[in-house]
């Protein structure tokens, strides 16, 4: 018999990350965790689920089911990912034995590996938002569905200025609700401190003016009005009077309320917190929206939008519908709702594109491809050599 | 102990036939309550064939009118018969759906005396007023007609609440109130054609007396003229004749009552895909909103002919019947609607699923006695086997093809299609390790499961009461992703369960020792579901991989964490966890065993209990039958609590037999040599 203990450190790491033993607990706990959060989902909703569970900054989770929490602290699925990546790499790529009769192992591993790294850059640089259009209207921009900005422009003359200066949803996430942060804006002047952060929230007003009130969290994130307070606070000075920067509800119809003015330097700027504008490289024109049923029943048929795209270049036509996005220019466009006929006889009707943005888009598909080939490659040859009586040699399974 | 096991296991096996037996029974006979409806004179066969192909616009596409009867009695009475008799002491005669819809529409003063609704909770009855007789019954129209206002009144007042938050009552309520509408739409379909209009004398004309009767059709034709009388009252702001307004009236609610009930009649232009009802027909022309008033007046003129016809002689209705057919069937062809009508009434009448139940019966009472038999007999028993389970196999074959050819899809588009699906499936997967491993183990199994999943499938078509070959929404109309991602996976979910099925054969035979501790057999077992584990990853990858390609093309994102995608994750995360374990050496042969078990209540959980979560993008909104669920998981758990006390018992023998091996060798060592 073979020694199999361990000879330094760094081997018995060296088999622990690239180990059966690793694979098959983080596959379990991945699973664990998956069926956890799906039951959570239920009355948690699906954002807040998947923020708990599989957000980086989510060590441990501790789950909660009917509203009751298990008490059983779990590794995040983040991490649990990460580890599992880790694991894929050096035992089902370095550590694996590389052969014919391993190239179907080999290829699927990679496949796989290739597919979780189009889940990470999506998790990172993928950008998405909702475009509404009526019939004859156009944009060249979408807006986020969850992801919170804050905006500030000058005022000059009481016009904007064409400069936009913009802290991220990145500058803004994790903040708490007894936290603050201070954000500054490029080149101007003052920074915003940013206190008392609510992820749902409404404004009222109170005896001391318009205070924040929180709202309960809706299982549908895209719902959500996010607010909090701000102060400026001028290079050098100090922080101003706070006041209120909040997302108008969805239900009020209002994509932005009036922005906040404040005068910093003798200059006037306007700030105002809003649902990230996403830019699009072309400029879409709706020029009809078809949403068809089966006769005699409220069943939907199909969801046909005929755009215009245009650029300061060209102007093509283009049919967007169920199943039939349009990408183009690092831009997906899909159907996402539609108006079930006109306000009125005559009046247009609308059109709903949800606008994506993901360099790792058909990263899926390819890596498709690969995992189906080598995985067919590998149980082919475990087929015809059990047929051909060589893994009857084998040893017990 | 071998023969006991056998015994048990013949016990076991017996009463799950027997259990199976009597729901088999259970769902093909007629509730046992059998009322009399007073003079009640059934169809002659040669009407119901006549009506059976008449064609029907319902849930967006054209049905024969069987179909529509089958799946309206489904909904309204909760099963296909129903049991009556025409006095105390004669006959029950047995209504099929065809006859009962046919009551409705032609012979109401019958089909209102028929127990036509099913109450499963009288509670719903007691809130809206009517006399209760017990918690689970079912009541006539005329028994529930005099609390038809409250129960409306009580329907929308809970509409209001989420659905989420309703309460059993409820939920009772309004899905009695969506019958009882339901019910009322059909006795209007014909009601106006059958009665007429009452004329009411003109003011300073004579009246002739006796309650004067006209015709719609002959109503319809003075359209124009009661418009201008309309349009002069208003010009001249006189009040409109008195017997102007009467007969609008009537004709205003005899179209109202006959306007979705039934969409019987094509309509002329052959771009227009909506076909018209009764109502719809009379209220476009008196609306002057519709070219087509010769065909309008005409349509109305056939199902008046038909309506009176029906009072009389059954042959003479019959004809008229007939006639309304063709007609109706000429132009539906014309508009090449009629493909598929005859074959889907066919489909019907023939019930391919029974047939295919009888067989996998059949099979299972093989199988239990090929399991207690040996030698010759347990081999002819095992050609039985194949061949009855191969009968049941073709005839689920057909019904899946013939669906496929109705339904111009491929065959999974819903849940009712993945259990029929699956059912195939599981047969074919099984039959395949069966011919690998020759030992006859997977296919005693099969016909089990074949019984199991048919019987799943004829008890949720029950409980849904919807037509399950209706068109599919537009996100999943497209059959390239329907044939590859929703096949891959719903074969996925049939290997998993074939898996669990050999596992759960492998478990109660060497727990029972009823494999004689035969090495090479439990070997060859676990080489099948070590094979059937690679199958099941391989198509639950593939798929789920296909669904988050269709996913991000029809929602933009490849990956949602919705219910469904999770469950099909965790089915492919469970068969890489066994394979690296195997791999790993960290599970063996009992290990692989009781994971793969295990993997048949995470294809449930994926296949069926996500649906019940009411989350999600692929969920169906339903929420019966959590507890059947439930009970699967506690199966499911017996077996592996089972096997491990089994597995404990085979280690400590086997320490026991280990000991004492040694104290005998040692003893033999230890004594002095003679």
């Amino acid at each position: 018999m073979s020694d199999t203990r361990p000879r330094s450190i760094g081997l018995a790491l060296w088999r622990f990350f690239s180990g059966y033993g690793l694979a098959t607990s983080l596959l379990v706990l991945l699973g664990v965790l998956t069926w956890l959060a799906t039951l959570e989902m239920v009355d948690a909703g699906l954002l807040a689920t998947l923020n708990k569970y599989f957000h980086w900054t989510e060590p441990f989770v501790i789950p909660e089911i009917n509203g009751k929490s298990l008490l059983i602290p779990l590794p995040g699925g983040y991490w649990v990912c990460a580890l599992l990546l880790v694991n894929m790499v050096l035992g089902g790529l370095v550590r694996a034995r590389k052969g014919w009769k391993t190239i179907g192992v080999l290829i699927s591993h990679f496949a796989i590996i290739f597919m979780v790294a189009a889940g990470g850059v999506a998790q990172w640089l993928e950008k998405r938002g909702v475009m509404f259009l009526i019939e004859g209207e156009q944009a060249d921009y979408a807006v986020s569905l969850t992801d919170p900005a804050i905006e500030v422009f000058e005022l000059k003359d009481g016009k904007v200025s064409d400069r936009v200066w913009v802290a991220a949803p990145a500058d803004l996430r994790g903040i708490a609700e007894h936290d603050s942060r201070l954000i500054r804006f490029g080149d101007l002047p003052f920074q915003l401190r940013i206190s008392d952060w609510q992820e749902n929230a409404i404004v009222r007003k109170g005896p001391n003016g318009y205070e924040l009130s929180p709202r309960p969290l809706d299982p549908q994130a895209e719902l959500h009005a996010p607010g909090c307070m701000a102060a400026v606070v001028p290079d050098g000075g100090e922080a101003g009077d706070p006041f209120v920067l909040v997302v108008p509800p969805v239900q009020s119809g209002f994509e932005t309320i009036p922005p906040k003015t404040i005068e910093v330097d003798g200059r006037t700027f306007g700030v105002r917190l809003v649902k990230e504008t996403i830019p699009v490289p072309y400029t879409v024109k709706l020029k009809d929206a078809v949403a068809e049923y089966f006769p005699n029943s409220g069943r939907p048929k199909s969801f046909t939008s005929d755009i215009i795209k245009s650029t300061q270049e060209s102007a093509v036509d283009v049919k967007i519908s169920m199943n039939e996005p349009l990408r183009s220019g690092g831009f997906t466009f899909f159907q996402r709702t539609m108006s079930s006929g006109p306000p009125a006889p005559g009046q247009p009707e609308f059109s709903g594109f949800e606008v994506v943005s993901n360099p790792a888009d058909r990263w899926p598909e390819w890596s498709l491809y690969l995992v189906t080939a080598g995985l067919l490659i590998h149980f082919i040859m475990k087929l015809v050599l059990h047929l051909g009586g060589g893994s009857r040699k084998a040893k017990v399974p | 102990m071998n023969a006991v096991s056998r015994w048990i296991l013949f016990a076991l096996g017996l009463i799950l036939f027997i259990g199976v037996l009597a729901v088999t029974v259970k769902d093909a006979t007629p509730p046992k309550d059998v009322r009399v409806v007073k003079d009640y004179k059934a169809w002659q066969p040669e009407t119901l064939e006549v009506a059976e192909t008449l064609p029907v616009q319902d849930g967006g596409r054209i049905k024969p009118l069987a179909t529509y009867a089958g799946f309206t009695m489904l909904r309204i009475y909760g099963a296909r018969k129903m049991e009556i008799k025409p006095s105390e002491d004669a006959e029950a005669v047995t209504l099929k759906p065809l006859a009962w819809l046919m009551d409705i529409l032609f012979r109401p003063q019958y089909a209102i005396e028929q127990p036509s609704f099913r109450i499963d909770d009288s509670a719903a009855l007691g809130a809206i007023g009517v006399t209760v007789r017990g918690k689970r019954d079912r009541y006539s129209y005329a028994e529930l007609e005099p609390g038809r206002d409250k129960l409306y009144e009580l329907a929308e007042s809970y509409n209001k609440i989420p659905k989420k938050e309703r309460g059993p009552l409820e939920r009772h309520v309004l899905d009695l109130a969506e019958n009882f509408r339901s019910y009322e739409q059909l006795l209007g379909v014909f009601a106006m054609a059958r009665n007429g209009i009452e004329m009411v004398p003109v003011d300073g004309l004579p009246a002739s007396g006796g309650g004067q009767r006209a015709s719609v059709s002959a109503v319809m034709q003075t359209a124009t003229v009661i418009r201008q009388v309309l349009t002069e009252a208003e010009k001249n702001k006189t009040a409109i004749p008195p017997h102007v307004e009467n007969l609008l009236q009537q004709v205003i609610a005899g179209a109202n009552a006959g306007k979705h009930g039934m969409f019987l009649f094509p309509p002329k232009e052959p771009t227009d895909g909506h076909w018209l009802s009764p109502g719809e027909r009379v209220m476009n022309v008196m609306t002057l909103t519709t070219r087509d008033v010769e065909g309008s007046v005409k349509d109305i003129e056939k199902i008046e002919e038909v309506s009176r016809a029906a009072t009389g002689d059954e042959a003479t209705f019959r004809g008229k019947l007939d006639e309304l057919r063709a007609d109706l069937v000429a132009r539906a062809e014309a508009r090449g609607e009629y493909r598929g009508i005859r074959l889907e009434a066919e489909y019907y009448r023939k019930n391919w699923f029974l047939y295919a139940l009888v067989w996998f019966l059949l099979g299972t009472l093989l199988a239990i006695g090929m399991w207690m038999t040996r030698g010759s007999v347990a081999k002819w028993l095992g050609y039985g086997i194949w061949a009855s389970t191969a009968a049941g196999w073709v005839y689920v074959m057909i019904a899946i093809t013939k669906r496929c050819i109705i339904m111009q899809r491929p065959p999974v588009g819903n849940l009712y299609d993945t259990i029929i699906f699956i059912a195939a499936a599981v047969i074919a997967l099984g039959a395949v390790v069966e011919f690998f491993t020759r030992r006859r183990l997977a296919l005693g199994a099969l016909p089990i499961a074949g019984v199991m999943l048919i019987l799943l499938a004829r008890l949720f078509e029950v409980g849904d009461g919807s037509d399950h070959m209706d068109p599919l929404i537009a996100v999943l109309r497209s059959n390239f992703w329907l044939t590859t991602h929703v096949i891959t996976i719903t074969l996925g979910y049939a290997g998993g369960l074939v898996c669990a099925m050999i596992s759960i054969v492998y478990v109660l035979m060497r727990s029972l020792r009823l494999d004689g501790g035969d090495k090479s057999l439990r070997r060859s077992m676990t080489r099948a579901v070590y094979g059937m584990v690679c199958v099941t990853l391989f198509l639950s990858l593939v798929g789920t991989v296909l669904g988050g390609i269709w996913a991000n093309d029809s929602w933009g994102r490849f990956w949602g964490w919705d219910p469904k995608e999770n469950g099909a994750l965790m089915i492919v995360l469970a068969n890489l966890a066994i394979l690296h374990a195997r791999l790993g050496g960290y599970i063996k042969e009992w290990g692989i065993h009781f994971a793969s078990i295990f993997m048949a209540a995470i294809v449930t959980f994926s296949w069926w209990h996500v649906n019940m979560l009411d989350t999600g993008l692929h969920n169906y909104g339903f929420t019966e039958g959590r507890s059947v669920i439930m009970l699967v998981y506690a199966v499911i758990g017996l077996i592996l609590l089972f096997g491990f006390i089994a597995k404990m018992i085979e280690a400590a023998n086997e320490s026991a037999a280990r000991t004492s091996a040694g104290v005998e060798k040692a003893r033999l060592t230890s004594e002095p040599q003679a």
